[in-house]
């Protein structure tokens, strides 16, 4: 999907900032997303995505800032008036409420005609596959079927948005990854517009055209998952998204676009153009370190013993003696590296293009 | 398909198994057995036994006479308006009781449950000293101009029904604000989301969900105010009979053992039956929209 740039904005989040007492959640955030597209908020626990999330619903005010929806503006709507869908993390389904009447709820309050009422309560409950389901009484129902009657419920109205919070992080692995895979594919269907907050990195890079990562009430990086992997924009989105190897060093010399750094592991090489001295952060993904000594493009090269090798079936993850602060870790092909064990000397080496570099927290 | 069988089935045996947790509920099983079931069965027994054989005297008599109907239409009566004005007044408590936080909430709970310790008869003979005719009632009426006389409230059914509503409140209040606070605030976000205004997630969602609080608390203040001895013999005096009244009279001064207990178990089944029926309309009108 792209970057989304020439795409018109149809959500636009301008200028948020919200604080509880004292606390700052978040802070002159902006967001604007484009129809149809589906973005992920990921970050870590009280980084202010669900805070966020309750804003753009209506569920909260925020302190300054406007929200528009389609040109229409948002800001002092009431929840009720917003047309904006929202899945919780715990469902929130009516306990009192059959499968049906919960899928129905949003229609009555929206006084539906009852031929309508039926129809689209009938349409949304064959789209999450839960027919037979329909006059069942919530609590008999598993994790999962309750998710998929949360999703039926928010899309029977027709939401002119939609917002999903962690609603997956409650179902174990197995139907996680299938949820993710069927979830993503029912919104495209509909080409609903919607935001997914999530902890989970894979989550996020398996299901959205943009991830917004977002760190202390900010968003850090705002890209296609791709972009948000091979280029993160800030230490923090490197930490947070992927593993990766990471050298903290010093400038020792500029040349062109090309800086050389000393780090405890010797000289190392990235495109970029902090001043001569500064403290920088070198960083690498796992993925694109080879075993061997390279040369040209190739020239970043490191001699590190193997402290534990991790052998995942289809990949092995070597990770390497460090020193205090820094990290290395390799990702191989399995069969490349199968011999080695701990405590043995392997020579790595990686292009400069692929060598990150940020400036030291 | 046979494994779907077992899935589906084993909670209900599950719940055929003993747990060995409900021993915890012998001691007051046996105590309620001793104290409440035992002398209850009596009742029974003594309402169509007597030294002369089996018989339906007791009933026969309460019900043939009008002054019968006419006590057990009081005391109905009294109990009806009480618990409905209970209810009026109580819910909204209820729900400002959940809702406040901190030092207000226990404030507020202090002024629900402190009374309750002080005596019914206490509350009650305060009352009629608060509703005579130169009472504090009276003398605000009086001030305040609303009533140019003294208006006669003791001895009066209203008067009754003031009373007795201050002195259950609390019952019903407490059932209210125990269910209300376990309400998940999630779901009115749900409902809000789904586009349903303030009222329609009232009436949808508070008002089902709170409906077990308000049938606790109708079935609490209900059998309490029908079978009320006190409050009545204070506020209303000789004249006025309830069935409580009627039944201690049967027992105590005209001897009479079997109308006095059938009377007590006509006042058992009423009491019953409206606590049952209340439990089912509340049911209906969660299934029936």
């Amino acid at each position: 999907m792209g970057q989304g740039n020439g795409r018109l904005t149809y959500l636009d989040v301008a200028g948020v900032d919200k604080r509880f007492r004292d606390t700052v959640v978040i802070q002159g955030l902006d967001l604007r997303v484009g129809a149809g597209e589906f973005v992920s908020l990921l970050g870590p626990s009280g980084c202010g995505k669900t805070t966020l999330l309750r804003i753009i619903a209506g569920l909260l005010r925020a302190d300054r800032g406007a929200i528009h929806l389609d040109g229409r503006d948002l800001t002092r709507l009431a929840a009720h008036k917003r047309n904006v869908g929202v899945v919780f993390q715990s469902y929130a389904l009516f306990p009192h409420l059959t499968v049906a009447e919960n899928v129905a709820f949003g229609l009555r309050a929206r006084r539906a005609p009852a031929a309508e009422l039926r129809e689209a309560v009938a349409r949304a409950l064959a789209m999450v596959q839960l027919t037979e389901y329909a006059g069942r009484p919530i609590f008999v129902l598993s994790g999962g079927q309750q998710q998929r009657v949360a999703v039926a419920r928010a899309l029977a109205v027709h939401p002119a948005l939609l917002l999903l919070d962690e609603p997956l992080s409650a179902l174990d692995r197995k139907l996680r990854e299938t949820m993710q895979i069927e979830l993503k594919h029912l919104l495209r269907q509909l080409g609903l517009t919607a935001i997914f907050v999530t902890h989970d990195q894979d989550e996020a890079l398996v299901m959205s055209d943009r991830i917004a990562v977002m760190n202390a009430g900010r968003i850090e990086q705002f890209a296609a998952p791709a972009d948000v992997y091979n280029r993160p924009a800030t230490a923090f989105v490197l930490d947070f998204v992927g593993m990766s190897s990471r050298f903290h060093g010093t400038v020792r010399a500029v040349e062109g676009d090309e800086v050389s750094v000393d780090t405890a592991v010797g000289v190392l090489r990235a495109r970029g153009r902090p001043p001569v001295g500064s403290r920088v952060l070198v960083a690498v993904r796992p993925e694109r370190l080879m075993l061997g000594r390279g040369d040209g493009e190739w020239r970043n090269a490191a001699t590190l013993t193997v402290r534990d090798p991790v052998f995942l079936g289809s990949k092995l993850i070597l990770h390497f003696d460090a020193a205090d602060g820094d990290r290395a870790v390799a990702e191989l092909a399995s069969g490349t590296g199968d011999k080695l064990a701990a405590g043995d000397l392997v020579q790595v080496h990686w292009s400069v293009g692929d060598t990150l570099i940020f400036p030291a927290s | 398909m046979s494994t779907l069988d077992v899935a589906v089935r084993a909670p209900a045996s599950r719940g055929e198994r003993l747990d060995p947790l409900a021993l915890l509920a012998l001691p007051a099983t046996a105590y309620l057995g001793i104290a409440f079931a035992v002398p209850l069965v009596l009742l029974l027994v003594t309402s169509v036994w007597t030294p002369a054989g089996l018989t339906i005297d007791g009933y026969v008599k309460f019900f043939s006479d009008s002054y019968g109907w006419r006590v057990m239409w009081n005391a109905l009566r009294a109990a009806l308006w009480t618990t409905a004005i209970c209810l009026v007044i109580g819910y909204p408590v209820g729900f400002a009781l959940a809702r406040s936080r901190g030092v207000v909430q226990v404030l507020l709970l202090v002024a629900l449950i402190l009374p309750l310790s002080v005596g019914v008869v206490v509350k009650a003979f305060a009352w009629t000293i608060l509703l005579r005719s130169n009472g504090v009632v009276n003398q605000m009426l009086l001030a305040t101009g609303i009533a140019s006389e003294p208006v006669r409230f003791i001895f009066t059914e209203a008067g009754l029904v003031v009373g007795a509503v201050n002195i259950f409140l609390s019952f019903m209040v407490l059932p209210i604000f125990s269910v209300v606070k376990l309400i998940d605030g999630r779901l009115l976000d749900a409902a809000a989301t789904l586009g349903a205004s303030p009222l329609h997630r009232f009436l949808r969602v508070t008002v089902p969900l709170s409906m077990p609080g308000v049938i606790a608390g109708i079935a609490f203040v209900f059998s309490m105010a029908i079978s009320m001895y006190v409050i009545p013999t204070l506020l209303m005096g000789d004249r006025y009979q309830t069935m409580s009244t009627l039944i201690a009279r049967s027992y105590l001064f005209m001897r009479d053992r079997s109308l006095g207990s059938a009377v007590a178990v006509v006042l058992l089944g009423i009491a019953v039956a409206v606590v049952v029926i209340s439990g089912w309309l509340a049911r209906r009108s969660r299934d029936v929209r």
